[in-house]
């Protein structure tokens, strides 16, 4: 098989599996399909913003993006929102 | 390289292909769980993504085969088997599908493109059914795929690339290579999609709607498959030489199997839509509509149907067989495990002589028939397994075996628009009663005064002229009742009633369009005439109302091949006609390809087929064929095509798109209507055609080279001889001192010499008379004019003409002087 093949196989095989990712990429990033689905995104994390940003199992969201975040993270990796400090759950 | 590139993609083709399946069975099972929904969108979109590439990196193979073959890539040893540097580009684009490996790419492609095109813009409808029908589809395609990838490559590289390749197979070179292949495959490609949406709505239970979800896709395989037929027919009839359209060959029957079943679905979704049950019958319809599809490239590319060993030949066939036979267990399976939801979906039918009778007795008829032709194709297999002894189910079966139950069909054409629903039904037959019994005997009676006197024959017609009428009817009656309410101009109301209901006026056209064709199959099939004659040069034969004269054979050497062709004038009684000049081309490897000649007409096509010759030409053997209405056939064709795009037509919202697509649907309808009949299919007229002996020559004025001008009144009295000729000719240059040697011996006993002179100039002649010592008169034919009025094919060519005015004879080529001497003798006597 020729390089140039080669080349061009790799090539179109990294766009097709980029190309078959995409919707998990975006599922990923929480990124919300219609307006509608973005409205409901913000209130959601806006009550869940209301309960509390700091969960019991050390596990903490982003309050802008929803985004997984650690526990020590002082700003989101995903939209880079400063994170509230850490307080322990009243 | 290029090659390879074809390769890679193809296997990553297969790979997304078995993914696509997979994801969107997952996206199904977690669309189960609430919880999981928005996982389950992201497995289902992904498996969308999927489905788009497939089509994209398939149709990229396909693109890379044609470059292959545009830019003579003979070291891919499918190119070198198909193509060559000299034949011409539209050859070379439709070499791609030539051979078994390009045309299961084009097909793969296909596959992928309906699939990425019904699951992308399905209609809502459909939507519901959208994932499950992505893993039929997937799995579909990747079974395709691979079987291209692994059994019938395309892109296998030859170690030593030839220079040049083997060429394109001769038959091959028509350009009904460009439409015939890739019209069947959108229909046999095309009907996985009802298939997968049927198992879909079957898993799903959600049997209700099926078939309007997907009358879309139904109707456009059904009509590629019949275009797709349709163009099989006429290129038959243009090409292979036999005179005819069908012979219920295996490799036809394959593409006529699915077309049956296809248009009993059609039918059935009718009733299933109004809500008249029939859910199993179409479920069946379909799914054998695919197994019948599986099967009819599974005889195409294994040879089985011929003999039950060819198969181990090719081991395309065991693999086919086994994709039948699951597909077959799978979906039989799949309806009988739904056989609850299924329960109360029985055909309501009223009676046999109702709507719903009607189309229960359709549905039935175009099952036997499918059970006959299938019969009848595997009975040589079958009878050979069984019994040892092969019998061929020839022709002659298919017709005693098809021909009633077709004759059934056209009858309920004819009844069912006269049926109506309800109580209205008998008053409609009873005011139409004279327009149909009208119909029923006009068209016999027609057909009896111009010939066609055998009595089934007869009945045919009678069914035909009902059914005609009926179907006329209904659009008589649409106009009227419109024109009732909007007054309109009956034009206007028409072309408004073909508009806005074209499922209903489509379905009409396309019956038309049938009865049409009945026609045209009676006729040839019922009044067949062929006969072999050998003609020598100048002999005339008088067959069925026509004269044939065998002029002369000619001989040319035409890119790759040797062209040798027979002129052959055509009269009716003394009326010149045509010259036909059926041919026959000996390739490279004697190959010999016959090239009939054509002369329609509406009553019947004279079809001249050339055997074979001797070797000096003198005498040569023709088939003559008379295909007695075959044009109501063709042009019954274009009809039910004009009536299924009619059907197909959406209706658009910009009134411009509309415009666009009728223009170009009336544009193709045109387009086939003028290379059927408009392009002269081996014939040339040439002029008025040759007089014939003892006809009146035809009066000419000429203007002679010394001055003076004369006509052939002027020498009546005399015998003239009439010699066509040119200075630039080698064969009348030959005789020129013949014919002056006999002109001294007879110029005073009243005979007269003429020369005219075909498309030369003064000074060239004149020295050419004064050569030869040429003494009697001669003039140039400025314009062609006289050469027009006497039908010369060629020259030299000399008539004698008696003294009054009547052709005595006529010498095709050049004249030895002894035998003009001759025939000068007996005219003088």
């Amino acid at each position: 098989m020729s390089l140039g093949a080669i080349f061009v196989g790799v090539a179109v095989a990294v766009v097709t599996i980029a190309y078959i990712a995409r919707p998990f990429r975006a599922a990923a990033m929480h990124t919300p399909a219609s307006d509608v689905d973005r409205l409901i995104e913000t209130w959601v994390r806006a009550i869940a913003d209301v309960s509390s940003s700091t969960t019991r199992t050390g596990i903490n969201f982003c309050p802008q993006c929803g985004r997984q975040v650690a526990p020590d993270h002082r700003f989101c990796p995903g939209c880079g929102q400063r994170l509230p400090v850490n307080e322990d759950v009243a | 390289m290029v090659g390879e590139i074809g390769t890679l993609l193809l296997g990553i083709s297969l790979a997304i292909s078995l993914y696509a399946a997979y994801a969107a069975w997952r996206g199904i099972q977690l669309s189960a769980v609430p919880a999981s929904s928005a996982r389950s969108r992201t497995w289902l979109q992904s498996a969308q993504n999927a489905v788009y590439m497939q089509a994209a990196l398939l149709g990229a193979a396909l693109l890379i085969l044609l470059v292959a073959f545009l830019s003579d890539h003979f070291e891919i040893s499918y190119v070198a088997q198909h193509s060559s540097m000299v034949i011409p580009v539209y050859l070379k684009i439709s070499a791609v599908w030539a051979g078994q490996e390009g045309s299961l790419l084009l097909w793969c492609f296909l596959q992928a493109l309906f699939a990425a095109l019904a699951t992308g813009c399905a209609s809502e409808r459909a939507r519901s059914l959208v994932p499950w029908t992505t893993v039929f589809l997937s799995l579909i395609t990747a079974f395709f795929v691979a079987v291209t990838l692994f059994l019938s490559h395309p892109f296998t590289l030859l170690s030593q690339p030839p220079l040049d390749g083997r060429g394109l197979n001769p038959l091959l070179r028509h350009p009904g290579m460009i439409f015939h292949p890739p019209a069947l495959y959108v229909g046999y490609v095309g009907l996985a999609i009802p298939f997968a949406f049927a198992m879909a709505a079957l898993i799903t239970r959600r049997i209700e709607g099926w078939t309007a979800a997907i009358r879309t896709w139904t109707l456009i395989a059904w009509l590629g498959l019949g275009l797709g037929l349709l163009l099989g027919m006429r290129w038959a009839y243009d090409v292979l030489g036999w005179g005819g359209y069908w012979g219920w060959d295996p490799v036809e029957n394959a593409g006529l199997l699915p077309w049956f079943t296809t248009t009993a679905l059609l039918h059935g979704a009718v009733m299933q839509e109004e809500k008249r049950g029939f859910h199993v019958w179409n479920m069946l319809m379909v799914i054998f509509s695919f197994a019948l599809v599986l099967f009819g490239t599974f005889a195409t590319r294994s040879g089985m149907i011929q003999s039950v060993h060819a198969y181990t030949v090719s081991n395309l066939g065991g693999y086919f067989l086994t994709a039948i036979v699951v597909t077959l267990g799978g979906s039989l399976a799949l309806l009988y495990a739904r056989r609850a939801a299924l329960k109360d979906s029985s055909p309501i039918v009223e009676g046999l002589l109702s709507r719903d009778g009607m189309f229960f007795l359709t549905l039935a008829l175009f099952t036997t028939l499918t059970v006959s032709v299938l019969v009848g194709s595997l009975l040589p297999t079958l009878t050979e397994v069984f019994s040892g002894q092969r019998f061929e189910a020839g022709p002659a079966w298919f017709d005693r075996v098809t021909g009633p139950q077709f004759a059934v069909l056209i009858l309920i054409i004819g009844l069912c628009p006269l049926l109506g629903r309800g109580v209205a039904a008998l008053q409609r037959l009873r005011r139409l009663r004279w327009v149909v019994i009208g119909g029923a005997m006009t068209v016999p009676v027609a057909a009896g005064l111009t010939g066609f006197t055998d009595v089934f024959s007869l009945i045919g017609f009678a069914i035909s002229g009902f059914a005609g009428a009926a179907t006329l009817a209904e659009f008589v009656e649409g106009v009227m009742t419109r024109r009732k309410r909007t007054d309109e101009a009956p034009l206007n109301a028409l072309w408004q009633l073909l508009r806005l209901q074209r499922r209903k006026y489509g379905g009409y056209l396309v019956h038309l369009g049938v009865i049409l064709m009945a026609l045209g199959i009676i006729g040839t099939r019922m009044y067949p005439f062929e006969m072999q004659i050998t003609l020598n040069a100048g002999q005339s034969t008088a067959v069925k109302g026509y004269t044939l004269i065998f002029e002369e054979l000619k001989t040319a050497f035409i890119a790759d091949y040797n062209a040798t062709w027979a002129n052959v004038s055509v009269y009716r009684g003394d009326t010149y006609l045509t010259t036909l000049q059926p041919q026959l081309n000996r390739y490279t490897g004697d190959q010999t390809v016959t090239m009939p000649a054509l002369l329609p007409g509406l009553h019947e096509d004279l079809y001249l087929i050339l055997s074979g010759w001797t070797g000096d030409g003198t005498s040569a053997t023709f088939k003559v064929i008379v295909n007695m209405l075959v044009n109501f056939l063709w042009l019954g064709g274009l009809i039910f095509l004009a009536g299924g795009g009619l059907a197909l037509w959406p209706r658009m919202e910009h009134r411009t798109w509309n415009v666009v697509a009728f223009s170009v649907g009336l544009a193709l309808l045109f387009g086939a209507g003028w290379a059927m009949w408009g392009m002269p299919h081996g014939s040339v007229d040439y002029g008025d055609g040759r007089p014939l002996v003892g006809q009146e020559a035809p009066d000419f004025r000429l203007s002679l080279l010394d001055g003076g001008t004369t006509s052939l009144k002027d020498l009546r009295g005399q015998i003239a001889v009439v010699n066509f000729w040119a200075s630039w000719c080698p064969s009348c240059v030959e005789e020129m001192p013949a014919l002056q040697d006999v002109w001294e011996m007879y110029e005073d006993k009243g005979v007269t010499f003429l020369g005219i002179t075909y498309q030369d100039d003064v000074s060239t002649v004149r020295s050419a008379l004064t050569q030869y010592g040429t003494t009697y008169p001669v003039g140039l034919d400025t314009g062609d004019r006289i050469t027009d009025r006497y039908g010369i094919t060629g020259i030299p060519e000399t008539f004698i003409v008696d003294a009054d005015g009547r052709v005595a004879h006529v010498h095709v080529g050049p004249i030895a002087a002894e035998a003009l001497v001759t025939q000068l003798e007996a005219l003088l006597k």
